[in-house]
């Protein structure tokens, strides 16, 4: 804290976001993500295993927040994850 | 319309049908091909982000794939779902690690880390204007734990990601990694991220309140 506070009103020359390395957008994207992260999470590899039960229960309609927050999670977290389980979806909707 | 001929079958049924005599597995896969195609080919079609120009053919190479690996493996599955999600589920995982394939096959790793987004985001802030608000230096802090706390290849990976939009596997790949041991590498590195922010005092909801 005493480091912070050395930081935020010491000598330090001012800057702001845009003025660093990393994109503004890229930053506040990453920081997003650190809101959401847990000690331990499941991996895309069980996220790929149980994708057809999540689904299905999705589907259904079932509470899956309450059922498979895990699951649920990782989706949140992991793009390829995400568009495989939105594709998914659609594909089975349009076989009907 | 051969559509109409499908014979609907319960799970039991799909897996009775894929042990069977020759002739019922041949009548069961051709059923499973027009189920797949027809919503694969729709939601392929339907992504505006899944740009590319043959994609009828690449659904059908997809689960002309994913019936190998459905016969093949069909007794791995676990009931845990309708069968049909479950083969939906390998036709759309073959189809879009092709789609992803494709889509970077000429990116190299390398390329990106030296262009202008690449590794060198990493480096020290740069002195900015005076005057600036006192917001700013909580972002200076979390650039400097960022550019100190990770490691190389928790970096390379970051911008590969994140900035350049490429897929787990396809950066994992590239990194002689598994894209589940990618996922830990850049879980490790939240986590991280996450203690050195509390350690200064300072939560993700505190940052975030810089881009307001």
């Amino acid at each position: 804290m005493k480091n912070l506070i050395s930081r935020l009103f010491g000598r330090n020359k001012r800057t702001p976001a845009h003025a660093m390395g990393m994109p503004p957008e890229m930053l506040k994207g990453l920081i997003t993500s650190l809101e959401k992260t847990k000690p331990i999470e499941l991996d895309c590899e069980d996220i790929f295993a149980r994708l057809d039960e999540y689904v299905d229960a999705v589907l259904r309609g079932d509470d899956i927040n309450t059922m498979m927050p895990d699951m649920k999670h990782h989706l949140e977290m992991c793009r390829d994850c995400f568009q495989e389980y939105e594709i998914l979806v659609s594909a089975i909707e349009a076989a009907g | 319309m051969a559509e109409l001929a499908i014979t609907k079958r319960t799970n039991e049924e799909w897996l009775s049908a894929l042990s069977g005599d020759e002739a019922t597995v041949a009548n069961a896969l051709e059923d499973l091909r027009v189920i797949l195609l027809r919503g694969l080919k729709h939601a392929l079609n339907a992504r505006a982000d899944l740009d590319y120009d043959r994609m009828d053919a690449l659904a059908e190479d997809a689960v002309q794939d994913a019936l190998l690996t459905i016969r093949d493996k069909a007794d791995t599955f676990k009931g845990n779902s309708m069968f049909t999600t479950w083969a939906h589920k390998i036709a759309v995982h073959k189809a879009l690690s092709e789609l992803r394939r494709k889509r970077w096959k000429d990116a190299s790793l390398d390329d990106m880390l030296e262009s202008g987004s690449g590794i060198g985001m990493f480096r020290s802030s740069k002195p900015g204007p005076e005057g600036q608000m006192v917001r700013s230096q909580t972002m200076t802090v979390v650039q400097d734990i960022i550019k100190n706390e990770l490691t190389d290849r928790q970096k390379q990976a970051m911008v590969a990601l994140k900035i350049q939009g490429m897929p787990i596997q396809e950066v994992a790949d590239r990194m002689g990694m598994k894209r589940n041991a990618l996922y830990k590498l850049m879980h490790d590195a939240r986590l991280k991220l996450k203690k050195r922010l509390a350690q200064e005092g300072l939560t993700p909801e505190d940052v975030l309140r810089q881009f307001e």
